[in-house]
């Protein structure tokens, strides 16, 4: 079974493909001249005006392209299996990855719940139970609000609403009410340009701030340490969200806006959907804006770098 | 006395819930958040019960409660977890778990299991009180207390000795090489050339061997490393 299983390993299927096209191939050329020549004797014996150059030769590269025509369709099938073997991978993680960031903070839910009727804690222990209550509901609002997004952004059906906002204020204003209540006492530091302006969505843009920083808080080695910067270049708002965390390999800088994933950690389990950064990076092209990352590698931390295009004071701009 | 339980969990909520609701019901629990301390702690510590999340940071709970039945195939272990499809039901058990608990759950029914297990296991399992103590030979060790009692007499064990002795124990019968004795004990990259772990042996064999100069239990294979053997030379 296994064997069998090797055997029409799709990689081995391409290469035997390819191997007997190679074959095919010689074999047409050599057919061909060989019968080629065989009619041109009898041509030259029995009838001379049937040689006419040029027809038979066609008919060579005719066929030679035909069979470079197949291949071509073989090596394209196998790229689109590729990819869709990858997806298929990536989603079948995302849904094992998915149940349990769901499962975790119900089950936690449930258990204070049912803790609160059986036992009727103190109304100290009560706060605490209540604290990680309104924690798990503040994950799964989360998790739930990035699968949403994920599906309309995935089928198009995300519109921002676009509107002349005081950018500084807003990040500050965001910021500001997370700076202490980060877990292991980390620090954050905001250094936030006053007075500017651009179009923005403010819904999706904290949507695209809370992923940022739910990813500071996951991947942070020990405490989180977090720099949060916003000034104006040119035509530009420049925002940079700087951590000390984990950081992300060369290779993986780009992967990691894509849907569904993940970078591996090397003997540790990080929660996660795959969703966060696709998300980011959809928002902020729909802010007509750009996203990217810049890391010295793993261990070294991570800065995220978001573009958002500069807009004068004042005036408003609707877009559906 | 008390029942004396294990909850490995990572998640800090379920984790506070569980040890406030343990604790309620007159049980002593101590928690951990990794595979690696709850193994640790299980060699040390005589437990009655180990409560295990399977999605653990670093080895997940199917490795730990596999590593645990190596050496104790009785210790009541029941697994929490967030998979639910009959395959995941089916790893967890052959691993050697002996019930298996899908989040999220009931308290009661978690309670119930947990007292049903350890009802069961009052059947066949000794009460041992909270430490553990290893026998080979004519000594016996108690890592918990730090201390040996051998035929020379009690002695205190330092913290790199225990630590030593349960990497030994944990890895009974099977050869251990220099470098992962080194990164195990000392921590020490292996590739740094010291004499401290032969000296390490040497004093090993003079508290535990009846001759230390023949040894049986802490055996020398050349070339390839040490080998500790319970039951004397085989």
């Amino acid at each position: 079974m296994k064997n069998l299983r090797r055997l029409i390993n799709p990689l081995i299927a391409l290469i035997g493909i390819q191997l007997i096209w190679v074959v095919l191939l010689v074999f047409w050329i050599s057919w061909f001249t060989k019968s080629h020549l065989k009619l041109r004797t009898l041509a030259e014996k029995y009838s001379p005006e049937l040689l006419q150059g040029g027809t038979d030769w066609f008919i060579l590269v005719e066929g030679i392209l035909l069979l470079c025509a197949i291949l071509a369709g073989v090596y394209v099938i196998f790229l689109y299996w590729r990819r869709q073997a990858a997806l298929y991978r990536a989603q079948h993680n995302f849904i094992a990855q998915v149940t349990h960031e769901l499962k975790s903070p119900l089950a936690s839910l449930q258990l204070h719940i049912e803790t609160i009727r059986r036992r009727r804690p103190s109304a100290e222990k009560m706060s605490t139970f209540i604290d990680t209550m309104l924690g798990d509901t503040e994950r799964l609002n989360t998790l739930i609000n990035n699968l949403l997004s994920a599906q309309r952004l995935e089928q198009k059906g995300l519109k921002l609403t676009l509107q002349r906002e005081n950018l500084s204020e807003f990040v500050t204003s965001y910021f500001r009410n997370h700076q202490f209540s980060l877990p292991k006492a980390g620090k954050m530091a905001l250094q936030i340009a006053p007075g500017i302006y651009a179009d923005i969505d403010t819904a999706a843009l904290e949507t695209v701030f809370r992923n940022l920083l739910e990813n500071a808080i996951l991947y942070a080695s020990g405490p989180p340490d977090i720099l949060v910067i916003l000034q104006q270049n040119d035509r530009w708002a420049n925002f940079t969200f700087s951590d000390h965390g984990k950081g992300i390999d060369k290779k993986d800088q780009k992967k990691v806006f894509q849907m569904f994933y993940r970078v591996k950690q090397v003997s540790e389990t990080i929660r996660g959907s795959g969703l966060g950064l696709f998300i980011v990076r959809a928002i902020i092209r729909l802010h007509h804006g750009k996203v990217w990352i810049v890391s010295e590698g793993s261990g070294k931390g991570t800065t995220v770098h978001v573009r958002l295009p500069l807009k004068p004071a004042g005036g408003e701009e609707n877009q559906p | 006395m008390k029942p004396h339980l294990l909850l490995v969990e990572d998640e800090p909520g379920i984790a506070r819930g569980l040890v406030f609701n343990l604790e309620e019901e007159g049980f002593q629990v101590v928690h951990v958040e990794t595979g690696e301390e709850a193994l640790d702690r299980v060699w040390d510590e005589h437990f009655d019960l180990v409560v295990l999340d399977v999605m653990l940071p670093g080895i997940s709970g199917l490795e730990v409660c596999k590593k645990i039945r190596r050496y104790d195939s009785r210790l009541p272990i029941i697994m929490l977890t967030a998979r639910c499809e009959e395959q995941d039901r089916v790893s967890g058990l052959t691993t050697g778990a002996d019930d298996y608990l899908t989040k999220p759950f009931s308290l009661d029914e978690f309670m119930l299991r947990i007292k049903g297990m350890l009802r069961r296991s009052s059947w066949y399992r000794p009460d041992s009180g909270l430490s553990r103590s290893y026998r080979f030979g004519r000594n016996e060790v108690n890592l918990k207390e730090q201390k040996a009692l051998t035929p020379r007499g009690e002695i205190p064990l330092t913290e790199l000795e225990v630590r030593m002795l349960r990497t030994f124990f944990q890895h009974e019968g099977e050869t251990l090489s220099r470098a992962e004795l080194l990164a195990s004990v000392w921590g020490m990259a292996p590739d740094t050339e010291t004499r401290t772990l032969d000296n390490f042996i040497v004093r090993m064999r003079k508290y535990f061997e009846t001759d230390p100069s023949d040894p049986v239990h802490f055996l020398t294979l050349r070339g390839r490393g040490y080998r500790f053997s319970r039951l004397g030379r085989q």
